[in-house]
């Protein structure tokens, strides 16, 4: 995989997984959340986490960066899926694009602070929430740009406008009481240090 | 609170968010099942397929 050489994330290479059943069992779950996090319903992110896994295991020993590579796949995927669905004319209602997170399965029980929080972040554009979703998942700009193949300093723009665009858009008395309070105490101990 | 202290919280949030997702996904899977439904998918036998350093899946 050329086109990842450049990728140096922690110590994100095929050895340290061991097995593809490793690798599967740890990166699942994130490669889903950060499809969430860009914008999609959780069955759309398990489907595009599920494809890049079954892509992954055939090439597993193969790929340099497998969990770098499974988020590309994933991403790809979604936004394949959902230019298609667009391209069709199905609407996705607000409720569709985010808020069946819970409803989708009745083992997923996501707090409603995180609701909130995924809400706000659905209300970017979607350039600035991959490079968000890609950032929260412990990429750096200069990864993120060989992801997505972006211009290193496309993707700090867009990550800075993306923390800011959140920012502007928090409204600390609009968040559910018991986040408000949560963020309270963590504002006062930092305030304190 | 400042624009400052406003991205922190935002940091935060997002920080909380994830790890309080990724608990609910990694409980979530099945990683038996849904490893032998994907294998069964891709038509590759996982006793007999061996990782890139020489193990055997477990």
């Amino acid at each position: 995989m050329s086109e990842f050489k450049q990728l140096e994330v922690g110590t994100e290479t095929s050895v340290r997984y061991g097995s593809f059943r490793d690798f599967f069992q740890e990166q699942r779950p994130r490669v889903t959340f950060t499809v969430v996090m860009s914008g999609a319903t959780l069955a759309e992110a398990e489907d595009a986490a599920q494809e890049a896994m079954r892509e992954i295991a055939l090439k597993w020993g193969r790929i340099e960066f497998p969990a770098a590579y499974a988020r590309i796949i994933a991403l790809r995927s979604f936004w394949r899926e959902r230019n298609r669905l667009v391209r069709e004319g199905t609407r996705l209602s607000a409720a569709g694009a985010r808020g069946d997170w819970p409803a989708m399965s009745p083992t997923v029980e996501l707090d409603e602070s995180s609701e909130y929080v995924l809400n706000l972040l659905n209300s970017l554009p979607r350039e600035q929430r991959t490079v968000m979703a890609l950032t929260v998942d412990g990429y750096d700009s200069a990864a993120i740009a060989e992801m997505t193949g972006q211009p290193a300093a496309t993707v700090r723009s867009n990550l800075r406008h993306a923390r800011r665009n959140l920012a502007r858009r928090l409204d600390l008395n609009e968040l559910p009481q018991v986040l408000r309070e949560e963020v309270k105490r963590w504002t006062t101990q930092r305030s304190s240090r | 609170m400042d624009d400052a202290a406003k991205l922190q919280v935002v940091d935060w949030l997002l920080e909380r968010t994830r790890a309080s997702a990724l608990e609910s996904l990694a409980a979530r899977i099945n990683v038996e099942q849904e490893l032998s439904e994907l294998y069964s998918e891709i038509g590759m036998d996982p006793d007999n397929a061996v990782a890139h350093d020489g193990k055997q899946p477990r």
